[in-house]
């Protein structure tokens, strides 16, 4: 569904470029990453040509103690006369090897403890897990603390080893999660089933996957490293002889430097430490973007983000449904603009009635169902058009008051709604809670009407003190929707609601949602892809195809006699149960990409009767007839009239 | 048709699992007591809701669980209780299997000339580059990924379901199996598009002489691509005959209730 599917990645020029996996790529177009992996590139330069940067030896006495900044001195000496501007940039050395060996031990060791672990699974499992959670839970400095005075050695070599072998649990644990969901996951299946040795799956199938986890890991454990390095050589457990920034520092501390102000000495290792800290955490949090698409930041023009409410009121027409669609759009906004997942939607709900809409993946029917309830959030956006619900104009309702619209006058059921239940709290309790955001309603009576709805929906009163997991995903369900109908909403929205369960309870809670909308006559807008359903449970159907809608008609007009072509097309995809056995061939090719939708009617590449010279130029008419409409040249009074002559 | 003729059997598979922690133990009989027969160009539909054990026996037979009780017998030779990795290598080399969703079962880093490629290589089907770049865009062109040039070069993310379904059959098909066990290959697939894959299915299996056990929830794609449905109901198989046997004159209550639930406008107007 177009809902959750992030846009595909955009068109990146052929060549060394194109070579890259995506995620590098994304990395390096985004200005954040960029500019961590400049200054981290600037300081391994520093490193690499410290003795041609450095203008003295770093432990070399070369002037009088304790002088300021110079310009023959930048940064000041030492109090024993030593350049700290050589020191600072020989420290650079010892600090970036301890924190990136120290990360990519950790890294290593991480890996291939989580990744065996989650592999193998069941008893090996079992084991690495207990003894990763005592070493989680173990604190890391003090132990470092404690090792480091006991070993004899402190150079740099035993804190990195120190560091690595406390460090390598938070990976290893989440890497072993990764690897468990990858494990059974079916492109690792199907790779064993082609007979894929072990070490192939490891490497090219599960690590491509982890990538960006072992990234942050890598991360994560060289700040703590350089942290850690500094703070036990400025606690005197490093080798004082070595030049490093925590010796630095060391020495500073050692001579009285930070009571006397002598300020040269030990603000710039504290401040390259943090120059190393932000470089790494911009590429850090770059890595989260990229990992989660949901953080990539859009730009969205400021006029587009124009809050609904402050669009003009309208008044809806006296005559129209209970539900009045007008000309609605909404654009889901991508990196390369906005892409119209519903254009131009127009169509009412009745009072009392069973709407259904139908059409393929991405088609913009549940984009429809999040409008009428104002659920978009950007980057999708209602770009224009009207929605009325019982008169009141949906768009305009504050913010505020959205809460309060959405429970009273429109609610909605989702496929996995029955996952949605709070699963801590009693079935009641979901009832009161409802029931008391929105009505003057004390507990008890709220209760008592929680067992009424729940006889309403053929469920046991009694489960009103159960908790969620004891009842079966069709009982979850049914009380999803008796919650939805707490409030007497006018109209209850369902965008697949029983496509996860069985076609047995399906049928059944089916059967007993419409009782229920003939009784009480509240207006049902239902999404489903199984249009046999559809035809059968409503009233009346919409069918959308790339974003619009192209027929509307009453449920029997529509099976016994379809207008548009896509919509023959789509109910003979395939056979009913009944159905004698013949070669059927369903609808050729896909839907349209809505980023460059086909000129003309939208339907025509994939339409058995277009008409050439007319279809694909044109954009066909809606047509309405007597209580049906339609999109499509062949019903319009000019091609008819054409065909006569 | 005799036992005899059977490639791939299937005799009183039992599963049980075991659940719960070091200290728990619970015990879920997912299948129990199934029997089934695979024929060259026959295709048999295993059909069940969710929780029937129709993916416990599938995945049996693709030796990816061990039964707890029972037999699979590969021409008639029992491969049970063959663990070792040659020996279930050459079993996969003549039975292998197609997955319901078409996002997950391919590597989405890689393009999908790699995807068959690697079969190709590890069943030594190529001699060299050229052979297996004849081999790749015979296969594309099997399934109707045409024009195989542009298509071998893809990821699998710029491929619609479909399309994407169909590398994942043109994968198996690369090994020359004689046995697909296929796991929902249309379920998640739009409605517009499921009958040209199992029209594909069909070619197959009747071109190629391939034996398909195909699992599926749905009956009326069952009746569409199989000659024979065996319906499965809480790990047991409760009804089996011929394909438009079962559906027309159903003898268990429960395939008369799962009939019933299906919708068929044709019974209202």
């Amino acid at each position: 569904m177009t809902v959750s599917q992030p846009a595909a990645p955009p068109k990146r020029s052929p060549g060394l470029w194109a070579s890259l996996p995506d995620w590098v790529a994304t990395l390096l177009s985004n200005p954040r990453a960029m500019a961590g992996l400049l200054i981290l590139l600037a300081l391994v330069l520093v490193a690499v040509f410290a003795p041609q940067i450095a203008p003295y030896q770093p432990d070399r006495i070369v002037a009088r103690r304790d002088l300021p900044p110079s310009s023959e001195h930048v940064l000041g000496t030492t109090s024993l006369g030593q350049d700290v501007f050589s020191q600072m940039v020989f420290g650079t050395r010892i600090s970036l090897a301890v924190g990136f060996a120290t990360g990519t031990l950790v890294v290593l060791i991480a890996m291939t403890i989580g990744i065996t672990s989650g592999l193998v699974g069941g008893r090996v499992d079992n084991v690495v897990s207990m003894i990763v959670n005592v070493v989680l839970v173990i604190p890391q400095l003090p132990l470092i603390i404690v090792i480091a005075s006991w070993a004899r050695n402190t150079g740099p070599i035993t804190i990195i080893l120190v560091l690595a072998a406390t460090g390598w649990a938070f990976g290893a644990r989440v890497l072993r999660a990764q690897a468990l969901a990858l494990r059974n996951s079916e492109h690792i299946t199907s790779a064993r089933l082609i007979g894929e040795p072990i070490w192939r799956i490891v490497f090219f199938e599960m690590l491509p996957s982890m990538i960006s986890l072992v990234a942050a890991a890598w991360i994560g454990a060289v700040i703590f490293a350089i942290l850690s390095q500094a703070a036990l050589e400025f606690i005197g457990l490093g080798d004082p002889a070595v030049v490093s920034w925590g010796t630095i520092l060391y020495w500073a501390q050692n001579n009285t430097a930070l009571i006397s102000g002598r300020w040269w000495t030990f603000v710039p290792p504290g401040l390259a430490i943090a120059t190393v800290g932000l470089a790494l955490t911009l590429i850090n949090y770059s890595i989260d973007e990229i990992t989660n698409p949901r953080l990539r930041r859009i730009r969205i023009p400021k006029d587009a983000m124009r809050k609904p409410e402050s669009r003009p009121r309208e008044e809806p027409s006296e005559q129209g449904g209970l539900v009045q669609i007008r000309g609605l759009n909404v654009d889901y906004w991508t990196a390369t603009g906005p892409v119209r997942a519903a254009d131009n939607v127009s169509f009412d709900i009745r009072p009392n009635e069973v709407f259904g809409l139908a059409g393929e993946s991405g088609c913009g029917k549940s984009t429809v169902a999040y409008a009428i309830s104002r659920l978009h959030f950007p980057p999708a956006i209602i770009s224009g058009g009207r929605i009325f619900v019982d008169g009141q104009d949906v768009l305009a309702i504050p913010d505020k008051q959205l809460n309060k619209f959405r429970w009273d006058a429109v609610s909605m059921v989702f496929q996995s709604a029955m996952n949605s239940l709070n699963p801590v709290i009693t079935i009641g309790e979901q009832f009161v809670d409802v029931i008391q955001a929105h009505r003057d309603m004390d507990r008890k009576a709220a209760l008592e009407r929680g067992r009424e709805l729940l006889e309403m929906v053929e469920l046991d009163p009694d489960l009103i003190d159960s908790y969620p997991h004891q009842l079966s995903g069709g009982m979850r369900q049914r009380v999803v929707i008796a919650i939805a109908l707490a409030l007497n909403p006018k109209l209850l929205i369902m965008d697949e609601p029983t496509t996860a369960l069985d076609v047995v309870v399906e049928r059944q809670i089916l059967q007993r949602v419409k009782v229920l909308q003939r009784e009480f006559g509240f207006s049902i807008l239902f999404i489903t892809h199984d249009l046999s359903l559809l035809i059968e449970f409503s009233d009346r159907i919409g069918i959308m195809y790339a974003g619009e809608l192209v027929e509307v008609a009453p449920a029997k007009a529509l099976y016994t006699d379809p207008q548009h072509p896509y919509t023959r097309l789509l109910m003979n995809a395939f056979p009913s149960i009944h159905d004698d056995r013949t070669g059927r061939y369903g609808i050729e090719g896909t839907p349209p990409d809505l980023r460059t939708p086909p000129t003309g009617c939208r339907f025509h590449p994939r339409c058995d009767v277009a008409i050439a010279g007319l279809c694909e130029v044109v954009v066909p008419p809606v047509v309405s007839t007597g209580d049906r409409l339609a999109r499509c040249h062949l019903l319009s009074e000019e091609y008819a009239e054409r065909a006569v002559k | 048709m005799t036992r005899s003729e059977a490639i791939l059997e299937a005799v009183s598979l039992r599963k049980v699992f075991h659940t719960g922690g070091v200290f728990s133990r619970k015990e879920v009989i997912a299948a129990d007591d199934v029997s089934l027969a695979l024929r060259p160009r026959h295709a048999v539909a295993l059909v069940g809701q969710s929780g029937s054990g129709k993916s416990t026996v599938i995945r049996m037979l693709a030796k990816l669980y061990d039964p707890t009780a029972g037999a699979i017998l590969y021409e008639g030779e029992d491969v049970t209780t063959k663990r070792k990795r040659r020996d279930i290598f050459d079993y996969r080399s003549k039975v292998q299997m197609i997955f319901q969703d078409p996002f997950g079962s391919l590597n989405s880093t890689q393009k999908i000339d790699y995807h068959l490629r690697r079969p190709l290589r590890l069943h030594g089907k190529v001699k060299n580059a050229r052979d297996e770049r004849l081999r790749i865009g015979e296969l594309l062109e099997r399934v109707s990924l045409t024009p195989v040039d542009e298509f071998a070069k893809k990821y699998p993310h710029q491929l619609s379901g479909g399309q994407r379904q169909r590398v994942a059959i043109a994968r198996a098909l690369a090994i020359e199996p004689r046995v697909i066990l296929a796991d929902e290959p249309v379920s998640m697939l739009d409605v517009s598009i499921r009958i040209s894959i199992l029209n594909l299915l069909i070619k197959l299996r009747d071109e190629e002489n391939i034996a398909f056990l195909f699992v599926t929830h749905d009956l009326s794609s069952a009746r569409y691509f199989s000659d024979e449905i065996l319906i499965m109901h809480k790990g047991k198989i409760v009804e089996r005959g011929v394909s438009a046997e079962v559906i027309e004159n159903p003898q268990d209550d429960y395939t008369r209730l799962l009939l019933s639930s299906i919708a068929d406008p044709s019974r209202v107007f």
